[in-house]
Order: structure tokens, then sequence, then C-alpha cells
């Protein structure tokens, strides 16, 4: 999945997501944090209970017909009217769905289409539900699955949402031209990676036979293998319905056709968009979404210095602003801490995404040599330098604690500031304890300080350390090429839903190699492939989940990655806002806002 | 005619250098300019002396050594940026490395650009603008369009665009970037563009000259185009040339110092006041004193600069006032 | 002077080609590949080796050069996309054309630029012509210490400080920032004061030291001592006569600074992040968008010719000796 990397002092975690609530609910706020962060507790990793509760864990569950009627259960004390102010950093770089796959895209389109299914979250509670569906599907084999459309399901202009518009919008994410977009419903039913070459999409005319519509409201999925998971992929804001006259094609990035409860009555790119109401949107029809405010208003292009002011100082109509994914650096957390004010007014919670360093296994083959690179790697001092606390909770684990079935574990504790002695003492053991290692980063402040730090701490181990500025817009573009030329690189993931299929195999499928894939360690394990296969046959979700966390443990045992943060979304928001939290995305959620 | 210096009182036997000296000797407020030009330029060469002494140096990270120097979000726990006995300018938030040690080895990298780029830009300019002057005809008009040229194109906008392209020629994928490479890069984009208003003015210089009666005696006495530049002409160019690289030197200084805050100049973990100030403007909310200590220092060298380049022109040229 | 004119002018046109010529040069022959520069990070081949096509770089480097300049002067095709005269470029980075990003961003500098020159004329003429008034004295003094700290003094450290004290400790202004005047003239004259009056300390007092000597050197002429020795009141003569003289020389000064704004502006739209065309040259250096980088070099470019330009038929309309 793609990262996206910012050239502001953090790297943006535009990567998508997953669930949620999860997500949780942060608890303390950032006086708990900042207290947890020099407590044992937190030297051992995110996933201590003690530390700070930082996370409530939590499976998502699969809800039921009923659950999937309309509408969503009302958030406790809000109200329909007012508009809300979103100032964000850029413009959304895709709203056709088919392009969309970033967090803040995500974010974006939740108030503009509707899925076949989607998340709904209740106070800490998040169930899959049927949106456009009856339900979340059946399936007798985990291969062929059938959903049915509700009654009453209009798109902007009034006209009705059918299942031949659901195929539409999933045939128009095979088209090339349409790039940006996941692409897990497009090999599952094609049983190829390089879907293209069976069905090269809608505009030539051409059917996808594998999708049946035997009528407006019924819709038949074959996939060529089995996919426990398929209801949370159609999840996917990527795969939503379009009327195949109003598919606009390239047009439709800037100005979707609308089958949520807003739609977008003006987008002056990368200035300002405004949303009003979608007047034939019906919330009996809709489980997920609330639709408090009368309209939205978009404002992009500041520094994410100059949006925490604005927050800040709240004047006018910045009364009621937010903002999906800015969050504020530690250069703002400690005024913000001693003000109960804005502490009132901010949200803290982690999110389903996390960091990683990448050592690349096609050159550092030994595991010692990596081992030794991860216990003397300054996690902390890197940390600190986006912001400490406020930037993430440490990790040791692969999946992240929002994952279902996540494990805690530590396989080689080692301090979170590195213990350069046990690095130098395992690289002793082997054949050459000065190995030359080529540390690829951001060149922006921020990570070129983190240069600074991560050379210093490796060469107290006895590692040679090379370091090399690529610069921001192209740092994924390089580290992810199969061929690159260094050897640690930041990563960073997202799972596209709360399950470890959507964290493991896109990371560490040997045979998902490719330029710009997820697997940037490059590991190609046998075993492991061997292993993912065998979970992924299953149609037990649960016995899955207890797997994949097998798994994960086996794979760090290779170390082709340094664990590093689960990171926190903490954004500000203004005073007249109420209902705002982290979404499943990950970024503030904008659904259950209300202008109060 | 051994010297033919034009001299405002011949009856004078000392030199106009000398002259000079006097005059600036006088100038207090030049004098005391002068001492600090001169400070800057003993803390650069002196730094690693100094913090020896000091006992630190501008690359360890005290603050993520050793644990409480600086906070969870990794500013200095004292207050005014950490100075302290120990840390006499205070740390640098984030990797908490010591402000005093940066600061001077800081002086090294901009005296050291600034100076070879005044060096080259002074002898490249000098060099086109007597050629040019000199010679005059089609060739003064071809150099005189090329100058227009250099001077037309938007300097600080293709340097930050050219500086990472230049980069990316010279180093491969697993190499570091080495440090001359940048510093090199640097200079040879900074000189570029700097050696055309020093050949302007020369030129200028150079054709007001050209027609006085000693050169043209000169001539007539036959001496080749050679002498005639270097005996006559460059001697009575000195005031501009000197006038012209002390004015630039400050303007280097802080052209690199702006190169590096817009992040196309000196890479970590080389000091560099330039970087000093970006990475000050991030933090300067919670940490103004970082930001203050490398803009003071700048400003207080660019004063001192531009006072003693101010007296040694009034000292060269009393009249010019 | 029609003949001088002309004459002048096909140099500036000529300049504009070369310089035109050599950035396009310096950019795009270059060993780095510009379409992948321009691909972005969802590049796959087949769009890499489209936007090869489209930008025409399967093509000799003179042919691309003269679709460029076709393309400046009658515009020209990217793929399906129509980039109208002057196009300038098309940034796939941005999906836009440069001009029309250009276009959009040029309000931003302009706002910067004229607030900046009238601060910037008012308060360095006028302390100029008063330093000079008392030329010796103690205000004299004080004024031209004022400037020389002032000259030395760095917009990005100023500017910063200045925002630290007047914005957030103590909430005297507005926070920096554009706004467009057509949307909000109050907030966008709150969000330019900051940035026109940093500017405004910086450069003025060059103009301070300049007005000064300007007016000295003019006392010094022979028409300002035939006026003092009519009898003239010396009010009268500084004022009518002497700073005459020394406007020319300020206004010709003023003109060069203007051509070179845009290039200076970098810093300050940079510190106070103000989306002007200068930033958007470091948004492109940063993003490798070469298009769009090669735009705003070349935008610079044509101010300062046209400014050096313009300021040169201004002194061929007052002294008619310049012309031969």
């Amino acid at each position: 999945m793609p990262i996206s990397v910012s050239a502001s002092t953090s790297i943006s975690r535009s990567r998508r997501r997953s669930r949620s609530a999860l997500a949780i609910a942060v608890l303390g706020t950032l006086a708990v944090t900042a207290a947890c962060s020099s407590s044992a507790a937190e030297k051992s990793g995110s996933g201590d209970p003690a530390a700070a509760g930082t996370v409530a864990k939590q499976a998502v569950a699969l809800g039921t017909a009923a659950d999937s009627q309309g509408p969503d259960p009302a958030v406790p004390g809000a109200k329909s009217g007012g508009t809300v102010t979103v100032l964000e950093q850029s413009d959304f770089s895709h709203l056709d769905p088919a392009r969309v796959w970033s967090s803040a895209n995500q974010t974006a389109d939740l108030l503009l289409t509707r899925q076949l299914t989607s998340y709904q979250q209740v106070g800490n509670t998040t169930k899959l539900v049927g949106d456009l569906a009856t339900d979340t599907g059946t399936s007798s084999d985990g291969k062929t699955w059938t959903y049915h459309l509700k009654d009453g399901l209009k798109y902007e202009d009034g006209s009705t949402i059918t299942a031949q518009d659901v195929k539409y919008g999933i045939e128009r994410t095979f088209q090339k031209e349409l790039s940006g977009g996941p692409q897990y419903l497009q090999m599952w039913l094609t049983g190829k990676t390089d879907y293209s070459s069976t069905y090269s999409g809608p505009w030539g005319g051409q059917d996808l036979p594998q999708i049946e519509t035997p009528d407006a409201k019924t819709i038949v999925f074959h996939l060529a293998s089995v996919h426990a998971d398929f209801p949370f992929a159609l999840a996917m804001q990527a795969y939503s319905p379009l009327p195949k006259d109003k598919d606009t094609k390239s047009a439709l990035d800037q100005h979707p056709f609308s089958s949520g409860p807003y739609k977008v009555d003006s987008h002056d790119v990368d200035k300002g968009m405004v949303l009003s109401r979608n007047a034939y949107w019906d919330p009996k029809t809709d489980p997920v979404r609330h639709a408090y405010p009368d309209g939205w208003t978009f404002e992009f292009g500041a520094q994410a210095v100059d949006i925490n002011q604005r927050l800040i100082a709240a004047n006018g109509p910045d009364k009621d602003a937010m903002t999906f994914k800015v969050t504020i650096g530690s250069d703002l957390a400690a005024q913000v801490n001693s003000s109960p004010d804005l502490k009132a007014r901010l949200v803290n919670e982690v999110t389903p995404f996390s960091e990683f360093y990448n050592i690349n296994t096609r050159r550092v083959t030994d595991p010692k040599v990596r081992q030794a690179l991860l216990e003397a790697f300054p996690r902390a001092q890197t940390r600190q330098l986006l912001g400490g606390p406020v930037y993430g909770d440490f990790t040791n684990t692969i999946l992240s604690p929002v994952t279902d079935g996540y494990q805690n574990y530590d396989l080689y504790n080692v301090p979170d500031t590195g213990d350069p002695e046990k690095a130098k003492a395992l690289l002793a053991t082997t054949s050459n304890p000065h190995p030359t290692i080529v540390y690829a980063y951001q060149d922006d402040t921020a990570w070129q300080q983190g240069a600074v730090a991560i050379q210093q701490a490796l060469q107290k181990a006895g590692f040679n350390v090379v370091t090399k500025a690529i610069s921001t817009k192209n740092y994924l573009d390089q580290t992810q090429k199969v061929d690159n030329q260094y050897d640690l690189y930041w990563g960073g993931w997202g799972p596209d839903w709360p399950s470890a299929s959507s964290v493991i195999p896109p990371l560490f499928d040997g045979r998902q190699i490719t330029d710009g894939g997820g697997n940037n360690s490059l590991l190609n394990d046998p075993a492991v492939n061997a292993e993912i296969d065998r979970i992924e046959a299953m149609t037990d979700l649960k016995a899955q989940d207890t797997a994949w966390a097998a798994l994960d443990k086996k794979i760090m045992q290779e170390v082709p990655i340094i664990p590093w943060v689960d990171p926190r979304q903490v954004s500000l928001y203004g005073p007249g806002l109420g209902g705002v939290h982290t979404g499943f995305i990950g970024t503030c959620y904008p659904l259950d806002v209300y202008v109060k | 005619m051994i010297r033919s210096r034009p001299s405002k009182d011949p009856t004078v036997p000392r030199t106009p250098a000398a002259l000079a000296w006097q005059r600036l000797r006088a100038d207090r407020t030049g004098m005391a300019a002068g001492v600090v030009v001169c400070a800057f330029f003993l803390l650069g060469l002196c730094a690693p002396l100094i913090s020896a002494i000091y006992g630190k140096n501008p690359y360890t990270t005290y603050g993520q050594n050793e644990p409480g120097l600086l906070d969870e979000f990794g500013y200095p726990t004292g207050s005014m940026g950490g100075i302290s006995g120990r840390f006499w300018l205070g740390l640098e938030p984030g990797l908490g490395r010591d402000v005093f040690t940066q600061l001077l080895y800081g002086i090294r990298t901009s005296l050291l650009i600034s100076a070879v780029v005044v060096l080259i830009v002074t002898v490249l300019g000098t060099a086109v603008g007597l050629i040019a002057g000199y010679a005059g005809g089609w060739l003064d008009a071809g150099l005189g369009r090329i100058v227009d040229i250099a001077l037309s194109f938007p300097s600080t906008l293709f340097i930050i665009a050219f500086v990472p392209v230049v980069q990316s020629l010279f180093v491969s994928a697993d190499q570091q970037t080495p440090t001359w490479m940048r510093v090199t890069t640097l200079v040879v984009v900074l000189a570029a563009f700097g050696w055309a208003p020093v050949a302007r003015l020369l030129r200028g210089q150079v054709v007001s000259l050209r027609t006085r009666e000693f050169v043209e005696a000169a001539r007539i006495g036959g001496a080749s185009p050679i002498r005639i530049v270097r005996r006559e002409l460059l001697p009575n160019l000195w005031t501009p040339i000197l006038v012209s690289a002390s004015l630039s030197v400050p303007v280097y200084v802080t052209t690199e110092a702006a190169l590096s805050f817009l992040g196309a100049g000196i890479d970590e973990p080389t000091p560099d006041w330039g970087r000093m100030i970006h990475r000050g403007a991030e933090v300067y909310l919670s940490d103004i004193t970082y930001m203050l200590i490398p803009g003071v220092a700048i400003l207080i060298f660019v004063v001192a600069f531009n006072l003693l380049g101010d007296s040694v022109r009034d000292a060269l040229s009393p009249s010019g006032r | 002077m029609f003949g001088y004119i002309l004459r002048r002018g096909l140099g500036a046109v000529l300049i504009l080609l070369v310089v035109s010529a050599v950035t396009f040069l310096l950019f795009y022959a270059l060993p780095a590949d510009p379409a992948r520069l321009s691909c972005g990070k969802t590049c796959t081949p087949q769009s890499l080796a489209q936007i090869r096509h489209s930008m025409g770089l399967d093509r000799p480097l003179a042919v691309q050069y003269w679709q460029f300049l076709h393309g400046v002067f009658a515009g020209r095709h990217f793929d399906a996309v129509w980039c109208a005269a002057p196009c300038l470029g098309y940034s796939f980075v941005n999906q836009q054309s440069v001009s029309s990003t250009l276009a959009d961003r040029f309000p931003a500098t302009l706002s910067l630029a004229v607030g900046a020159s009238v601060l910037i004329l008012t308060v360095g003429v006028g302390f100029g012509i008063l330093a000079a008034l008392r030329r010796g004295r103690a205000l004299d003094k004080q004024l031209t210490a004022v400037a020389l700290v002032g000259a030395s003094m760095q917009v990005y450290f100023l500017g910063i400080v200045a925002r630290y004290l007047l914005v957030d400790q103590f909430d005297l202004l507005p926070q920096p920032g554009y706004t467009g005047i057509t949307s909000d003239p109050g907030k966008w004259f709150g969000g330019m004061l900051l940035p026109w009056i940093t500017l405004a300390v910086v450069s003025a007092a060059t103009y301070v030291r300049f007005t000064r000597s300007a007016m000295i050197e003019a006392e010094s002429q022979e028409y300002v001592r035939t006026a003092r020795a009519q009898g003239l009141p010396p009010r009268v003569v500084h004022l009518r006569y002497a700073w005459r003289g020394a406007l020319t020389l300020v206004l010709t000064q003023f003109g060069l600074d203007l051509g070179v704004f845009l290039g200076s502006a970098v810093i300050t739209e940079t510190t106070f992040n103000i989306h002007g065309i200068a930033q958007l040259a470091v948004t492109s250096v940063t993003n490798l968008d070469l298009p769009m980088i090669t735009g705003t070099v070349l935008v610079a470019a044509t101010f300062i010719v046209v400014c050096n330009t313009a300021v040169d038929f201004c002194y061929a309309l007052i002294d008619p000796r310049v012309r031969l």
C-alpha cells in the first residue's frame, strides 16, 4: 500500500487504514502519554496494558442483518446544522473512488460515497455491517459471495443505486488510467496479480463475467480462491457504485458523483472545496453515517504549523474547524499539555498504521547482522526527533494492536534507546564484525537529524554507516525498488481492514515482491510463503487470526524489519465542534462530527 | 616613468597604501569593526582548539546520550534553550548537540565558502572586466552581452533548482554525498552568477582609465598590452576590487545561510549557520533561543563586515564619501 | 528615440531567448530523466513512456526547445490536454499547465511586491532625505546607524523573530499568510502586514543610505548650487532641486531591485508561508517538477529583463545622451 511521504517535518501517513475502534480512545491525554513515556511501562512497548492503556484491544466483528439497518445510532448530544471547516496541508490527491487509497482521500470519500459494506462505530465498538447491502454477504464456500441491495438508495441526482452500478464501479478499478487504488478485488476476482491481462476495464466496452447482476438489487461475486475476509475488502472506498452514464472518466477525480450524504458544490483544485447535503441520501438506509452538519468547507495549502495556530486561535468560523490529517508536532505538545482549554479539544489516539525500518534482506543476508541492527537501533532517539510520545507508541511486533488476533510479544528485549554492546557482541560472532550499512532517508530536517542519530548509534555497535539522502518526493519510489542499493530504510503500513491478511501477505510474501510493492524488506522465505497460503485458505476468520499472530512472531525471528512505532493521530479541533475522534481509517473521522 | 599612479599630493613621500592605513587607523568605528571581523576569523580557525579546551564537539548528541538534558518532546529541560555552565549556549532541540561548538564550526563553513567564492568571483570578474574594458570593440560588446545574460538569471531560484540536480549527477545511489562535494557544488553555483557584477564594475573603471594620459603615454611608449594592464591599470583598480570584495563577503555568508535555510545548502552533520536557523524556524515557538543564537551571530558578523567595508572604502578614497 | 527603444527591446528579447535556451538545456539535457521526475510516485512503465512522449522527450533536444518556444507563442498539446499560449509546459505532478499555476500564484507575489515597495519607498526615501537634510547631526548619525543594522538583517531571521514577538507572544498582528484581496480585503491586509514590515525593515535601510548619498551628491551639482546662489531658502533648494536629482537614481535602483524581487521573494514567501511564485519554485524543486521549475525560472528571468529594460527606457527619456 502506498504510503506517502510529505515534505513536512513528519511523514504523512497516508496509507490506509484499517479498523478502528480500536483505534481507540485514548485514554490519555498528553499528560498521561508524557508520563508513561518515561515509565518502564512504555519501555516494554505499546502492548503493555499498563502503558496508559494505549489501546483497548477489540476485535471487529461481522454485524448481523439487523445491525445493517439504518439509521446509525445517534451520537449523544449531537444536533444538525452548521458548517464545518476542514483545514488540510494539501488537496486530496484523488476523489474518484477507483483511485482512492490513501487515508486522507478515503476520509474525504466517506462523505461522498457508499459501499456494499462499511464499518459502524458506536462508542468503542466497531462492527462491519451491510451499507448498501442488507448484510455483510453470504457465501457457502468463501468463493461465491451474494449481496442484496436495500430499498431507497439514491445518488445525488435522485436516481436509484443499482447492482449494475456497483459492478460498474468495481469494473472501473481495472482501468489502467485510473491508477492509485487498491488491487484486492481485481486480483481475487481474476486470480492474477496482473489482472488487467484478463480484463482491462469497462471503457473498451468489455464486461467482467466474474460479477453477476441477475437483477437490479442482487450482485454475485465469483472469486478465484477462498477469501474469508471478502466482506472487509468490499468496505474499501475504491469499490463504490457509479452509473455508467455518469462516468466522466478523469474529470470524476475532481468532482465525484455522490452516493453519500454530501455532494461536491465546488472544487477549486489545491485551494478549496465546498460540500453540501445530498438531499436524496436517506439516513434510514444508512447504518454507518451521520450527517449532522449542513455543509463542509475545505481549505487547502497552509502549512501544519499555521493550521494548528488557526485551530488554537479558533477565531470566527475557525471555531467550527477541524483537520483530518494534520497532527500537532512536538513544538506544540508542551503548550497543548499545559492548557486545559486545548486539551479539551484534542484528538489523541493510536492509528491502525505502523511504522518500521526495513532491512534489505537481499543485501543483509545474515540474520545475525539484522538482529544486531535491531538491537543497536536508536528507536527512542529517532522517535523523539519526530515529536516523542505524540508521534506514536513503540511496538515490537509486525501487527498493530488494532488488528484482529494481535498478540503482543518482545523477542529481543532491547531497551528503546538500543543496546550497542549487545549488538557488538552479536556482530563479533559473525564473519564481519564491521559490516557497512547504507541507510536511506528522506531529505528533510527531521529525517536528516534522524540519520545523524542512527549513524551514531549503529557506529557504536561497530557498523560502518553510509547515510544517503533521497528527495522526499522520490523516497518511496527509490526504496520500493526491488534492486535498490540500500540496506536500511523507513517503511510504513496501514492494514486495509482489521485483519492480518491485509498486512502480512503484502509485506512478507516473497512472491509479491515487485517495484513499488509492499514487501520492501524483500523477504522471500519458502516456509513463510507456504504458511501464508495455508492461512489464506482457511474459511474460519477466528482461526485465521490466531494463525496470523503466530506467523507474525515467526517472521520476526528472521528480523526483516525493525518494528518502531504505532503512530498516533494527535489533532486539535475548534471548540464549536463535537463528536471528533479518529475512525477506522486512522484520521479524524468526519461522520460523527456535529456543530454545537 | 616608474609609477604613474595618480596621486593627490605627489609631494608627500608616503605611499597611498600607507596613507590609507593611517586613515583607517584613525577611524574608530572601522577599527572596532575590524577587531570583530578578525575575532570571527580567529574563532573559526581555532574552533577545534577552543572546543578541545571547552571539552565538547559539535557532533556528539549529548541530549540523546544523557537522560535529563532534553524533555520527552526533545526540548532542552533548562530555561533559555538549556544554557548552563556546561553548555554555554544551550543544546539543540531534538538531537541535543552543543550549540556553542556548532556555532564555532558553523563559522568555518560559512567563511570558507564565502572566502572561496569571493576569491573566484573577484579574480574572474576582474579578468573579464579588464579584457572587456581594455580591448573594447567586439570583444567588449560580446563579453558585455554575456554579462547581461548572466545578470538576467534569477540566481537564487536557479541555484536552489540546480544544486540537487548537480548533486545527483556525481553521486551514485549507495554512496554518501561527500561534504566537499556539497561545498564545491555551492561554490561553483554561487561563483557562476557572482562574477558578472564584478566584471561590469571593473569594466567601467577600466574604460575610464583607458583614455587617461598615463595609459596613453605608456601605449605610445610601446608598452605591450599585458604590461599596460599590469603596470598601469591594475594598480589603479585595487580600490574598487578591494571594496567590492570586502562588501561581498557578508553577502555570500548570508546567501549561503539563505540557501541552507531553504534546504539547498550544507548537509547534516556539518555544522552550518543557515541550517541552524532553518531548524530554529521550526522550533521557534518552543525554543526561540535556538533561533536567536545563530541569527544574532550572523547579524553581528554582517554589521561588522559592512562597517569595515565602509571604512576601508573611505580610507582608500577619502573623497568618495 | 524610437530607434533606441526598438534596439533595446530587441536586445531584451534576445537575452530572454538565450536565458530560456540555457535553462532548458541545463535542466533537460542532464542525465536525470525529466519524465521520471514528472511521473510521480504511482509511476508505471506505460505512464512513463506516455509522459516521455507527451513531454516530447523522445525527440532531439533542439526540436524540444523549438516546441517549447512554439508553445510559448502559440500553445501546444500535451496529449489530450490543450495548453494555451503562453504555454510554459505542463506539470504532470500537478496535472495542470505551468502558466495557469503561475497565474494562480501571481497575486500573492504581486501583493507582497506592491505593499513592500510602498513601505520601502516611503520609509526609505523619507528617512534618507531627512538624514541628508540633517547631514552630520545626531539624527543623521542615528538614522545611518539604524539603516546599517537594518540592511544587515536577514528576512529569515528578522521575520521569524518578529513573528514570535508580534504575533505569537503579544498578539499585536494577525498570523501572516495570503488571502485573496477580493475574497477578504481585511484578512488580505492583515496577513500581509508582517511580511511587508519585515521586507521594509530589511530593504528600506538600503534606500535610506542610497537616498542620503544621492541627495548629498546632487547638492554638489551645479544647478543646485546655482539655485542656492540665487538666494532660495535651503529647504526649497533641498526639496525642489536636490531631491529631483536624487529621484532618478533612487528610481533606477528601485527598478533594478524590483527585477530581482521574485528571486529574493523565495525567502520571504518561505518564511511567511505565502503561496506565491517563488514558493512555487521551491516546492517544485522538492517535487522534482521539472516543467514547473523551468517555468518559474523563466518567469523570474523575464521579470528581471523587463525591469532592466524599463529602467533603460526611463533613462533614455530623461537623459537623451544615453540614446547615443
